[in-house]
């Protein structure tokens, strides 16, 4: 349970690893995805010995909708993930956050005292090209509707093709975990395209946030998709000569945002937090 | 005493994180969770003596807000204020993991568990209010604020108790043993050996003292509530507990003659009272 602008609401997370392993991990998913996108790298970590946990983000899988609009901001997702840290038992984490879990994760890492201990930024950092803005804006939040599972896995291939890599099972997967089922059985995204308001009402315009970047004191990891449109490599250039000096790890072949479904990425995220 | 434990979670206030004291008594896969919360210028180790007895079939968490006991204190005093203490509420139900919990507040505590079980969805399943309702006299305020924020020094503890005890007349009823027991609570030690109150000063605010008008809440609260009343209390007066008896929720009401702000919640009666109206 969590407080927000319309009073309580529930924030779901899946849970990996055992409750009192020595180290714990908070996944955080992009825009329009959920917990799920972490099955590999959770059960990966889990193997490693630790506990894992991936939040639906409020108006995502199986959290609650907010009745209006506006509680779906960072404000909302940064005290809500601050609960459920002290959920998770208070003590300092590591994160992992795919694009906007990236943004969520760079806020919460720059205030003072900031309980977590090690960052990984999945295809994201604290500036965003305007062109991978106005992709986005096109597809975010347009509530379809289709008649079959098929028909919604091309539309959201249509739109995902840059995620990767993935094999055909980790696809189909990427796509289940982004549906859900409406009252008369048509098809939908699995969340509330209210989420996409601000996406909908301003102008696109790229994304400033280095003032934060240099408040981050955790070591950081970047992973940039070698072919992404939201996270250039000027930026990530930028980002390991200032601030927390990230170490960058590059996704050849893949743009926003790298999938963190194979063997080399949680690998790499695994040597990394580990280290 | 009952096993407890000292722990702590961390709250993000404005541009830092602060960390929130907690006691924890009770298995901690009990599904029964009690949170309580203290008064204005107390802290969590009020509850001791109500938690150690629950225990046994609870699972309690007692908070200390921020600026008392071993929360942390903020720099900037403008951000004690309630919107912060229900993010540090909200987050000591959080870490419970419970779908519902029982909200016991004394005075500051209990307008915090007003203000809470008023929400939609909230996470709070019944409401004990220690010698508070939605509505405050001017009066009793300054009565009860007589001293707030002075940051006095005791040469030694027993000072520091005496004081506490002068101070706090209207408290209780305690026993000699409760008395000390209190006035400890109240007290931390200074690097200089000197004794003081166990808050921060800064959370004395200089507004003026006004009625405190919250009849808005009442209506809004949708669980069973008890009314703990000292009946000589100037915070929690006659019409008031009337009202909040015809209106609302209702309450359930146990007075304690000859107690004014506030009960102590140390006497069997007082436990036994709300641990017959929390095992309902």
């Amino acid at each position: 349970m969590s407080l927000g602008p319309e009073g309580f609401h529930k924030v779901r997370y899946w849970e990996w690893g055992p409750e009192d392993a020595a180290r714990t991990c908070v996944c955080v998913h992009g825009l329009t995805r959920n917990g799920r996108d972490f099955d590999d790298l959770a059960q990966g970590l889990a193997a490693r010995g630790w506990r894992v946990a991936a939040p639906d983000v409020v108006g995502r899988g199986e959290s609650d909708w907010f009745i209006g609009k506006e509680g779906y901001d960072f404000a909302t997702y940064a005290a809500d993930m601050s609960l459920l840290l002290a959920r998770l038992g208070g003590g300092p984490v590591s994160w992992v956050g795919t694009s906007m879990g990236g943004l969520i994760g760079q806020m919460m890492a720059a205030a003072r005292n900031a309980p977590i201990e090690r960052m990984v930024l999945n295809d994201i950092g604290p500036y965003l090209d305007v062109e991978g803005l106005i992709r986005i804006k096109g597809y975010v939040g347009n509530d379809p509707s289709y008649g079959s599972f098929e028909e919604a896995k091309a539309a959201i291939d249509a739109v995902t093709d840059k995620f990767g890599p993935m094999d055909d099972a980790q696809r189909k997967r990427f796509v289940e975990v982004a549906i859900r089922e409406r009252p008369g059985g048509a098809i939908t995204m699995n969340y509330d395209p209210k989420i996409a308001w601000a996406f909908k009402e301003n102008e696109p315009a790229a994304v400033d946030m280095w003032p934060l970047w240099s408040l981050i004191q955790c070591p950081v990891l970047v992973l940039r998709g070698g072919d992404s449109d939201l996270l250039s490599a000027a930026t990530t250039a930028r980002m390991q000569a200032e601030g927390p000096k990230a170490e960058e790890y590059v996704v050849p072949g893949v743009g926003h945002a790298p999938a963190l479904m194979t063997e080399a990425e949680i690998g790499r995220i695994a040597e990394f937090l580990e280290a | 005493m009952t096993d407890y434990q000292d722990k702590s979670f961390k709250v993000l206030a404005g541009d830092r994180y602060i960390d929130i004291a907690y006691r924890e008594w009770g298995a901690a896969d009990n599904a029964n969770v009690a949170v309580c919360v203290h008064g204005l210028s107390r802290n969590r180790l009020d509850f001791d003596d109500l938690a150690g007895t629950l225990a046994a079939d609870w699972r309690v968490i007692a908070v200390d807000m921020p600026g008392r006991g071993d929360s942390e204190w903020l720099d900037d005093k403008s951000a004690y204020g309630y919107p912060l203490y229900e993010t540090v509420c909200a987050g000591a139900v959080a870490l419970t993991g419970a779908e519902k919990v029982t909200w016991i507040g004394t005075s500051m505590g209990g307008i915090l568990g007003m203000r809470l079980a008023a929400k939609r969805g909230a996470p709070i399943e019944r409401l004990v209010l220690n010698d508070i309702g939605p509505f405050i006299p001017a009066e009793g305020r300054q009565h009860n604020q007589a001293d707030f924020g002075k940051d006095p020094r005791f040469a030694d503890g027993a000072e520091g108790v005496a004081y506490v005890r002068k101070t706090r007349s209207v408290f209780g009823p305690f026993t000699d043993a409760g008395w000390e027991k209190f006035g400890r609570d109240s007290l931390r030690q200074l690097d200089d050996g000197q004794w003081t109150l166990h808050y921060d000063p800064g959370l004395a605010s200089d507004a003026p003292v006004t009625d405190t008008e919250m009849w808005e809440l009442w209506p809004a609260i949708h669980v069973p509530v008890l009314t703990i009343w000292g009946v000589e209390s100037k915070i929690l007066n006659a019409a008031t507990v009337d009202r909040m008896q015809g209106t609302g929720p209702r309450t359930d009401v146990f007075a304690v003659p000859g107690v004014g702000h506030c009960p102590g919640l140390t006497q069997p009666d007082e436990i036994a009272a709300i641990r017959n109206f929390i095992a309902k």
